[in-house]
């Protein structure tokens, strides 16, 4: 067969590679040898340095997919969880320390005391902390060095700025800030003056706002121990400034996507990093560093992504080889070749008067615009580090919580009108209040052993039930099918080997591919699941946890209402749909046809489709203003919309392949049985009561089970759309397990929760069993 | 049908049908817009100009914008430079300019043949995610002479290309570094020279990037700035001269440009400079940029060759090249052709990226087929003995296989994968298609339909000494062709349609179906293209769906109270 010559075509491949004496390094990031934008390009004469130099060294791409709405980590995770790791793994700030903690990545100290110049001595003193920390052996290390140095910054639109009579600089301080955007919104409502992000990472911006004001979401209590510090007096400013912002005086367009060069045009400021480069055309926009807030400070971010070694490289010779590369990528040759290839492209304007200096390039300090050097330099010179601390990695998320309560808030909002500042500084200290206890709980996860040895008994009584429930079920199906195997008398077989040989691919499949990952995976539910180091077995802790878990709760609310939508909007569409196309006499083919059209289109792209529809200027809403609605933010950061925005795509999509099957009942329906109801003067209803229903009925039944269990999942749906927001509202179980386990790195925990929602589920995949048993399966004809 | 003939005639009916028809196209319009609002983003030609597309095809100030943007590859500098306009966006000419200059510079041509170096090639995108004309025609040209081999051309080229898609013409600019000659640097100019129609190119323009470019950004946007300076009174930058040698006007800007930014291959040295540099002994470049003297250098771009002709034979001062009246007669003359080009250049570009983009067409195909037999295969068998053998345990199997439906996803998702790693099955097309082959459901289905079909066919086979497997084939396989269609169908939908999966599965880009180079190319492409992408995937499936509605319905199996 095809597939096993394809097999042993690779076998010889793979054969072939070790064949070679080269030692084989994998890393990430590779630049792509198709992607041709300056940036790639640059990199690509990096790599080609590298193997110039090391020409013993083979590089391989070990890069994951790339997940909108979610870090490329969850594909380095699987990666690292099956084993074939990247060598060299690019690390965020915020998820470093998951790395390290959990002993993925490895010390490098033994390479740096060896190093003829120490690496350290040319990275940030800002960024030190995040690369030099206590590993899982208590001991301090250097586990990483950062690929480029990257500050926030605010960027202006030059033409706006010019339209608004404004000096062609970045506001220095809040006050400024505001008032800029004030004279860039009298250019007209078409122009918006400051655009933030909204969704998953809004709280990006946030965390300046509030560095600028002198506080910090994150503190560090002890020793790499962390507490979440986001409802101090200063974060209170800083949410407040976000409010009058966005809500208040309505100065702020809020996208959860990324702007497109169009809409760029009319947006006045926004917040963006840069680093050797700037982001965004130097010819159309300028940089400068946050405005400075009440604490007096920038609050600049500073960032990198950071490469370090995995820890599971058991071959010196690949570990060496590994190492350089590091050191080349993060070394200063590699930056010359960077800015040198920059400049030949004629990109001159874009790059730091710094970089360009470093490298001897004066020649070109007029192309770059003046300001830049000096704005670059007060940024870097105030700004913190992203949070880098235990369980960080979701801190944005963590953040967007209060910042969604916040603009939701109807007593702010009356606080507002009534122009009384001090109602609206003690609300918002109390949303902030609430989500950092929520955040610290879920973050440090302290809880006193008593209230543990509590959630124990609960979590023991849970498991129970949930066995009793499986057993029980698992019981009664197996009486409930062997009294239908009774049935069937003698067994014909005769101890013929035919029917188990016929058996046996499917059998062997089933065993290997559901079974056996089953019972492999429900052992996690009971470890402290670590992807290198050795887990540890934690009895129920991991299902005591999740139930005095109010996210989990929260989760299982959503998921409820969203199988509710679906159920109740979605599931009957397709049944009125094919009866529709069943009565009408013409043109069938062609509204067939035409409903079927969404399902052509590939699965994801349906929900990217209908996201922009759902945007603030999407169409729908330009509808709805049109019909004289105060339509002003997209349906899916709308609270009210933002679960129907989630089940609306999937019923567009489903209803025209889900009426097949019904229309397919419906053509089975005898013609006799509708001309003697004819005869006996039965109207449309009539037919449609006593006839029609009747023949579908059972099949509604079987389809409804059907889709109660599918509408238990969607995460990937979800992710898109809203990415579980506002404020928690979209976030159903199966994606709170996704984040739990691929963004946290928690699969205990994850596993846990899979299975108690599982076991909630298994009522109606037992009557839906239970009835497919009594049924018998014709087409129709 | 539920009312007979007679009947259908009568008002109440008919109100039912008019009503019915009604919701149907309300609905159906609901499905069909969607797929306009994408159809006409994918025919939207670049990325910056134009608003609801494709306003292009009535519109020419549309067709203009767009026009512009992709010849100078989206870079408004370039424009500037060539319009010789420092507040320039892409836009036509408000009015159509005059055609003197056009007659003046027709005529320069004719006598002097320009230099390939002194000019530049427009719709040449730097981004091989864009689609662009040039490219595409560079591409094609390099397929032909090589064979359409990419590793004989970077072998001949000592290039890197990943395929032929991605190759995009060397960078070239006015400013900088003189570029380094390269093989594939030459190849592109014996292309240029050969293959690019002079309307597709534009002039590196000294004076134009001097007056649009460099002075607004030394001096200041506004004009009033550089009078202030300098005592002068022009109305805007344009009027600034910018002569081959050191002006009087502005002498040290003139400098600045010349010896730190003018490419020194387009400057000259006077017999004085000339000399000093060879005293000095050191290159032509590293002595402008570092020693020579604004008096010792002639600026050599075309516009000042044409000036300085223009101004010695026909007494014209400050000749400028009459770019916008070049553009303008170009597009005149070829407006038609330029909106085919624009219209299908987003599918081509995904055509040649994606489909014919070495093997995922070929993958796609192999990954489908061999999910379609193998679901078939695996359960029809299992539900034939399920269906034809009694055994004691028939129900106990139906459980084991039924059960899988209800076990949590996420539960068995990690050890899958370290299991198909364990076994070595990452990177095959076992990994893509094992896992999932097995369908509880499927088989329960098919078991229900082979106990429908009549015994007596099997014991007249028997009889007749047929073999179990021809059994199998010719009759059971035989008479249940309609459902097993519609279980291809689903199993065809699933292989063409899964990305998330078969990248996590198959890392190697060796083994990528069409779907994941399509959701590769979204991830860098901009939204006209991925608009492209997403119509262009859909056809195959909705050509399988137009084809097989009929099989489809007659294969659906219902199930039924026994």
């Amino acid at each position: 067969m095809t597939a096993w010559r394809w097999l042993a075509l690779f076998l010889c491949l793979t054969a072939a590679g070790i064949a070679q004496e080269r030692v084989v390094v994998r890393v990430q990031g590779l630049p792509s040898e198709t992607a041709t934008d300056p940036a790639s390009l640059a990199e690509q004469k990096v790599i080609a340095a590298f193997r110039k130099a090391h020409p013993g060294v083979e590089l391989r791409p070990a890069d994951g997919l790339r997940i909108q709405n979610l870090n490329a980590e969850a594909a380095t995770i699987m990666m690292i969880a099956g084993g074939i790791a990247p060598d060299v793994i690019r690390m965020q700030f915020r998820s470093s320390d998951s790395y390290i903690r959990q002993g993925i990545v490895a010390p490098l100290d033994s390479f740096l005391s060896t190093a003829p110049e120490s690496p350290l001595a040319t990275v940030p003193p800002q960024i030190l902390p995040v690369i030099r920390k206590v590993g899982p052996d208590g001991e301090r290390h250097v586990y990483g060095l950062p690929l480029q140095t990257l500050v926030s910054g605010l960027y202006y639109n030059k033409e706006l700025f010019r339209r608004a009579g404004l000096p062609s600089r970045a506001p220095r301080d809040w006050a400024e800030l505001l008032d800029f955007a004030h004279k860039l919104k009298e250019l007209g409502p078409k122009v918006h003056p400051l655009f933030l992000t909204s969704g998953a990472s809004s709280g990006f911006e946030l965390m300046n706002l509030i560095r600028g004001a002198g506080g910090d979401a994150l503190c560090e209590i002890g020793p790499n121990e962390w507490e979440a510090a986001f409802d101090s007096p200063e974060a209170v400013e800083a949410f407040l400034l976000y409010y009058r912002l966005t809500r208040g005086e309505r100065l702020a367009h809020r996208q959860a996507r990324a702007l497109t060069m169009e809409e760029m045009e009319s947006v006045g400021m926004l917040f963006r990093y840069v680093g050797d480069t700037v982001a965004i055309d130097p010819e159309l926009w300028g940089f400068g560093a946050v405005p400075k807030g009440p604490g007096g400070v920038h609050g600049s971010e500073i960032n990198a992504v950071i490469l370090a070694l995995y820890s599971g490289i058991s071959d010196p010779a690949r570990r060496e080889a590994a190492w350089e590369y590091l050191r080349f990528v993060t070394g200063p040759e590699a930056d010359r070749i960077r800015i040198s290839t920059l400049v030949e492209l004629g990109l001159a304007g874009i790059i730091n008067p710094a970089s360009l200096r470093q490298f001897g390039f004066e020649e070109y300090l007029v192309l770059t615009p003046p300001e830049f050097e000096r704005e670059f330099a007060q940024a870097l010179a105030d700004s913190k580090p992203e949070p880098y601390g235990r369980n960080c990695n979701l801190i944005y998320q963590e953040l967007t919580y209060p910042l969604d309560q916040m603009l939701l808030s109807p007593t702010l909002r009356e606080a507002w009108a009534a122009g009384d500042e001090a109602a609206q500084r003690g609300e918002i200290a109390a949303i902030l209040h609430r989500a950092a206890r929520q955040t610290n709980e879920r973050m440090i996860g302290h809880i006193p052993p008593e209230t543990m040895e509590h959630r124990r008994k609960v979590a023991l009584g849970v498991v129970l039930a949930i066995l009793a429930a499986f057993g029980g079920v698992g019981v009664y199906l197996w009486r409930h099918f062997a009294k239908a195997a009774a049935k069937l008398g003698r067994p014909v077989s005769g101890g013929s080997p035919v029917p188990w040989l016929c058996l046996l691919p499917a059998l062997g499949l089933t065993l290997l591919w559901n079974y056996l990952p089953l019972a492999r995976g429900t052992a996690i539910a009971f470890f402290d699941h670590q992807i290198v180091l050795p887990s540890t077995f934690v009895g129920l802790d991991n299902f005591a946890n999740v139930l005095f878990d109010p996210r989990f709760w929260n989760s299982l609310l959503a998921t409820l209402q969203f199988a509710g939508w679906t159920l109740t909007l979605g599931f009957f569409v397709p049944i009125a749909l094919a009866y529709a196309l069943h009565l009408i006499p013409r043109q069938k083919i062609l509204y067939r046809t035409l409903y079927y059209l969404p399902a052509v289109i590939s699965g994801t792209a349906v929900f990217f489709l209908w996201k922009e529809l759902f945007n603030a200027e999407g169409i729908l809403n330009q509808i709805l203003r049109l019909g004289g609605f105060a339509a002003e933010h997209a349906w899916t950061e709308d609270p009210r919309l933002a679960m129907l925005s989630c089940v609306i795509p999937g019923i567009w999509a489903g209803a025209g392949p889900g009426c097949l099957i019904y229309l397919a009942a419906l053509k089975g329906i005898p013609e006799e049985q509708f001309e003697a109801s004819e005869i006996d003067g039965a109207g449309f209803w009539s037919k449609t009561r006593h006839i029609v229903y009747p023949s579908l009925r059972t099949l509604i039944f079987i389809n409804f089970m059907g889709a109660v269990a599918a509408s238990f999942h969607g995460a990937t749906n979800i992710l898109i759309m809203t990415g579980g927001g506002p404020n928690g509202m979209t976030e159903v179980s199966s994606l709170l397990i996704f984040f739990e386990a691929f963004a946290r790195l928690r699969f205990g925990p994850a596993t846990a929760m899979a299975w108690i929602i599982g076991s909630l589920l298994l009522g109606f995949t037992v009557l839906q069993l239970k009835r497919l048993s009594e049924m018998e399966f014709k087409t129709a004809r | 049908m539920i009312f007979c003939p007679i009947t259908e005639r009568s008002l109440r009916v008919r109100l039912l049908y008019t009503a019915i028809y009604l919701c149907l196209s309300i609905g159906a319009v609901t499905m069909v817009a969607p797929f306009g609002l994408m159809v006409a983003g994918s025919l939207k030609p670049g990325a910056r100009s134009g608003g609801a597309s494709p306003a292009y095809l009535f519109r020419d100030s549309a067709l203009w914008a767009h026009y512009l943007e992709a010849k100078y590859r989206g870079r408004t500098e370039l424009f500037r430079m060539a319009w010789s306009e420092a507040n320039a966006e892409f836009a036509a000419p408000p009015q159509a300019p005059a055609s003197t200059p056009l007659a003046l510079w027709d005529a320069y041509l004719a006598a002097h043949p320009a230099p390939e170096r002194l000019l530049a090639v427009g719709f040449s995108d730097g981004r091989a995610s864009t689609p662009s004309a040039t490219n595409r025609a560079f591409q094609q040209w390099l397929r032909q002479r090589t064979g359409s081999s990419i590793t004989k051309l970077n072998a001949e080229l000592e290039t890197t290309f990943g395929a032929f898609h991605a190759i995009v013409p060397p960078n070239t600019s006015l400013v900088g570094a003189a570029l380094p000659a390269s093989p594939f640097r030459d190849l592109f100019e014996d292309f240029a020279r050969t293959h690019v129609p002079p309307q597709q190119r534009f002039v590196w323009d000294a004076g134009g990037y001097y007056r649009a470019v460099f002075l607004p950004r030394l001096i200041g946007p506004e004009i009033a700035s550089f009078n202030r300076k300098y005592g002068t009174a022009y109305t805007s930058y344009t009027e600034v001269p910018f002569p081959t040698t050191v002006p009087t006007v502005a002498a040290d800007a003139w400098g600045t440009f010349t010896t730190r930014m003018l490419r020194p291959d387009f400057v000259e040295l006077t017999p004085e400079g000339e000399a000093r540099r060879h005293s000095l002994g050191i290159g032509h470049g590293e002595f402008i940029r570092h020693s020579a003297r604004p008096a010792e250098l002639r600026v050599a771009t075309l516009d000042r060759l044409f000036a300085d002709w223009a101004h010695a034979t026909h007494g014209v001062e400050d000749a400028r090249i009459p770019q916008a009246a070049l553009d303008h007669r170009a597009l005149e003359a070829g407006k038609a052709a330029w909106r085919w080009t624009f219209l299908t250049q987003n599918y081509r570009y995904v055509l040649d990226a994606v489909f014919f983009y070495g093997n995922a067409f070929r993958n796609t195909v192999i990954l489908v087929v061999l999910m379609i037999v193998g679901t078939l295969l695996v359960n029809s068998l299992a539900a034939y003995a399920l269906s034809r053998y009694k055994l004691r345990q028939t129900y106990a199997l139906l459980l084991i296989f039924l059960a899988t439906l209800a076990f949590p996803g996420e539960v068995t998702m990690i050890p899958v994968f370290l299991q198909l790693k364990e076994l070595g099955l990452l990177n095959t097309f076992a990994a893509l298609v094992l896992p999932g082959l097995v369908n509880g459901f499927s088989i329960f289905l098919l078991k229900g339909f082979f106990d429908s079909l009549p015994r007596e066919l099997y014991e007249a086979a028997e009889i007749d000494g047929a073999g179990e497997w021809r059994m199998f084939w010719l009759i059971t396989m035989n008479l249940s062709k309609p459902i097993l269609a519609v279980m291809a169908l689903s199993a065809f939908v699933s292989a063409y349609g899964a990305f998330f999966y078969a990248l996590i599965l198959a890392p190697d880009p060796r083994m990528w179906t069409i779907m994941v180079h399509i959701y590769q190319l979204q991830q860098s492409a901009g939204t006209p293209v991925i608009y492209a992408s997403l119509i262009l995937t859909a056809i195959p499936t909705l050509l399988v769906f137009i084809l097989c509605q009929k099989i489809i319905l007659r294969g659906i199996v219902i199930p039924t109270e026994k």
